[in-house]
């Protein structure tokens, strides 16, 4: 039974030309993507932009944000399926947008159970020995900030692919005595002209066909790297 | 995991019925570890198709299935079939010709979420395996499904159903859910179409020894299990010994000619539970109905309703749920076996399979 | 005058183009102001620990910093937005509607679980726990995802859970012309079998 996480989110970002100014709440409605009450809850928070450069606007359950060269949707709250659709569905508005990447992104805090717990994690993943030799003075103090990994295919050096994972360690800055970690599943993305499907329409693949076992592989990493620290020096 | 002994011997006959609560799969040895699978469902321990899971148990290779049928695109009978149809690389495909028409195929693909994205189920696995395929057999009323020799005798398996005019009133029906070519139809999933018309029932004639799969046909006054007990080809078959009971028992699969044209009297009869929420079948009257019919009755799966989880899970679903159920009551098999020169079939149950 | 820039970026190579990491290009080419925030408790070995209450950023944010290396800057015109629960997901289920009674405002449905191996489940749910604006979604075939959850708000936890139907985009001109296409491909496949006698 993996850990679960005390909080627990997902985005999903992706690279390309796009026009901020169609990516509104009523562009959504319209196309039956939201209802109607998230399309006004979105208009009236006084966060709400949209504009030629940027549009940005949330609602309850996602946050999405749009430049001319990236997407942003953020979840918000407990994290379903829903979110990834509403990802697809919103690139599949545009199926003749460049896409040139695509990430699929988890986050989560883990509440450890004391203070040892909490250490022992940072002292297994990133080993202190070196750092103390070369900061040994009374005053000196050594901790992780952040410790990031990158898993690519292939040979090292000789990547088969330029989809990759990086995973990322860091103290919690929102519960106390917790780790936060990252996991983001990269995509490079081009059109298909054997399958005649354009870049969006393989972003869209991507997000349909990896999100879920994407989310898997990190509550599976995030778990793994958390009990197999505590298990190291016990 | 369900031990189910050694297979048949060269000359015994056999029909395999496996079912879940969901779900249905058939296979039937036709003699000389020759195979044919009707149908698909998944063995809950391993997720594989049943039919495959048993031809491996018993020691037998896919390589000895000659003949896949589909006999309908319905999510219950299909799950896995893709698999099988990958697996069992020489057997041939067999399938409705109501897929003998371009709207019917436009049907397959646009439910298979081949070109949108979210519709993983509907006819995904019917269009994958026609896809897999070089060449596809459409099947109707008097198709010749398979007519050989095999292990020294006379093997005739036929298609009795759909009828002409069925296939043409499914394909109708079809057509009807296709996206309009302009764009801009909401995406839907797949409906089953009700009475199911476009089934294939199997007639399987080995040296005057008949069996019957009656698969989901329903009845119609044109176009179901009437039309096709009234042709009179159809009514000169071989009466069958063994039955496939049509669509779970239901009294919408049942009709008093298939018992007095296409069965013997008193035949073994199986069928597998189908468990959809409020449906279940075959219902109380309907297992009473088949328990006039014949003394050898028997279905794949139990009626164990209660909820299948831990208490805190339950607890939590049962804030905003009432009459939760599970859907799979319990996989089991029923095994039919008749060797050569036998007077009756010889029945076996695996798993949670029972006399009705 | 924006606040510095962190330097905590991952260091991209020069040849590599922009990932959806935010790198140093994004953020320079976006004309956002740019929030810090730093994390100024390290963790393990001989770093004090921190455990008392995180220092927060002056925005609420739901986000930790290393979420900006996947995110642009997010901003944020009002300082008064809403306090945004966090939330554990329990159990997920993805739900199907099989028939629905508008009488009684009941719908039948099929559940089956995401997390763990429960076998699937039937059951009955009151069209109230339906959104408004979820209701014309209520139809034979549609699809849910029911998640139930416990939520930290205001430092209590209380069980809840949220109904969301599945929406998916219509169908497109191209969608549908691929649907064709693959029909006549596959025409060519269907082969007839002889007559019995």
């Amino acid at each position: 039974m993996l850990r679960t996480p005390d909080i627990f989110g997902s985005s999903i970002v992706a690279l390309g030309a796009f026009n901020p100014a169609i990516f509104s709440p009523d562009w959504l409605e319209k196309n039956r993507l939201i209802g109607a009450d998230d399309a006004s809850a979105a208009k009236a928070l006084s966060s709400y932009i949209i504009s030629g450069q940027v549009s940005f606007f949330e609602t309850g359950w996602f946050s999405t944000q749009v430049v001319e060269n990236q997407f942003v949707l953020n979840s918000k709250g407990p994290l379903s399926p829903a979110f990834r659709d509403l990802a697809m569905g919103i690139l599949s508005l545009v199926p003749h947008t460049p896409i040139s990447a695509v990430g699929l992104n988890f986050m989560g805090h883990y509440r450890m159970g004391n203070d040892a717990d909490y250490h022992k994690v940072g002292d297994v993943l990133a080993p202190k020995s070196i750092w103390k030799d070369l900061y040994s003075g009374e005053n000196d103090s050594i901790g992780v900030g952040d410790l990031t990994m990158r898993i690519q295919r292939g040979p090292r050096g000789q990547p088969t692919t330029k989809d990759e994972r990086r995973i990322s360690l860091q103290s919690s800055t929102k519960l106390p005595c917790a780790l936060y970690l990252a996991y983001n599943d990269h995509h490079e993305i081009v059109e298909d002209r054997d399958r005649n499907l354009t870049s969006a329409e393989r972003a869209i693949e991507v997000i349909n066909n990896d999100w879920e076992s994407s989310q898997a592989d990190a509550l599976r990493v995030f778990d793994g790297l958390i009990s197999r620290a505590l298990e190291e020096l016990s | 995991m369900i031990d189910y002994g050694v297979g048949p011997a060269a000359d015994e006959l056999e029909v395999m019925v496996f079912g879940p609560g969901y779900g249905e799969a058939i296979a039937v040895h036709l003699g000389a570890n020759q195979w044919m699978l009707v149908d698909s469902c998944l063995d809950p321990d391993t997720k594989s198709p049943a039919s495959l899971i048993y031809l491996d148990r018993i020691g037998t290779s896919p390589e000895n299935v000659i003949s896949v049928i589909a006999s309908h695109w319905h999510d219950d009978h299909v799950r896995g079939f893709s698999d099988i149809v990958t697996k069992c690389t020489a057997a041939e495909l067999s399938i409705s010709a109501t897929f003998n028409n371009k709207e019917a195929l436009a049907f397959l693909s646009a439910f298979s979420g081949e070109h949108t994205p979210g519709l993983a189920k509907g006819s995904r696995e019917l269009f994958q395996s026609v896809q897999s395929r070089d060449s596809v057999h459409i099947v109707h009323q008097r198709s010749n499904i398979i007519g050989e020799q095999i292990g020294g005798r006379r093997v005739q398996v036929t298609a009795l159903s759909p009828v002409e005019s069925a296939v043409a009133h499914s394909i109708a029906r079809l057509a009807s859910y296709l996206p309009s070519p302009k764009g801009g139809s909401p995406v839907k999933h797949a409906p089953e179409l009700e009475p199911n018309i476009e089934s294939v029932v199997v007639h399987i004639d080995v040296d005057g020894e008949a069996i019957l799969l009656g698969s989901d046909l329903e009845n119609h006054a044109t176009l179901g299990w009437s039309a096709v007990v009234s042709d009179r080809w159809v009514s000169g078959r071989t009466p069958a010994t063994a039955y496939k009971v049509a669509h779970h028992g239901s009294h919408t699969g049942d009709s008093q000619a298939i018992w007095t044209t296409l069965l013997q009297a008193e035949p073994v009869t199986c069928m597998t539970p189908f468990i959809n929420g409020s449906v279940k079948l075959p219902s109380d009257s309907d297992r009473q109905r088949i328990r006039a019919a014949t003394p050898h009755r028997f279905i794949s799966s139990g009626a164990s309703r209660r909820p299948n989880m831990d208490n805190a899970q339950l607890k939590r679903l049962n804030d905003i749920c009432r009459n939760l159920a599970p859907i799979n009551t319990g996989f089991g098999a029923v095994r039919m076996r008749k060797g050569v020169g036998q007077e009756s079939w010889q029945v076996q149950c695996f798993g949670n399979a029972q006399p009705l | 005058m924006p606040p510095p820039v962190p330097t905590f970026l991952i260091a991209e190579s020069p040849n590599r183009r922009s990932s959806v990491f935010l790198s140093e290009d994004d953020r320079v080419a976006a004309p956002l102001e740019i929030l810090s925030s730093r994390n100024t408790s390290g963790f393990d070995g001989d770093a004090n620990p921190k455990c008392g209450r995180p220092v927060y950023d002056s925005y609420i944010s739901r986000s930790q910093i290393p979420q900006r290396r996947f995110a642009p800057p997010v901003v944020l015109g009002n300082r008064q937005m809403a306090e945004i629960a966090d939330a554990a997901v329990i159990q997920l289920w993805e739900g199907k509607v099989l028939r629905v009674d508008y009488e009684l405002a009941v719908m039948e449905v099929s559940l089956e679980a995401k997390m763990g191996s429960i076998p699937p489940h039937s059951a009955e749910i009151e069209l109230q726990w339906v959104s408004d604006q979820d209701r014309d979604l209520v139809e034979p075939g549609a699809v849910f995802y029911l998640t139930l959850f416990k939520r930290t708000k205001h430092g209590s936890i209380e069980n809840t859970q949220e109904l969301r139907f599945r929406r998916l985009p219509a169908w497109t001109r191209q969608q549908v012309a691929r649907v064709h296409e693959d029909a006549a491909r596959l025409m060519t496949k269907m082969k007839a079998r002889p007559q019995a006698e």
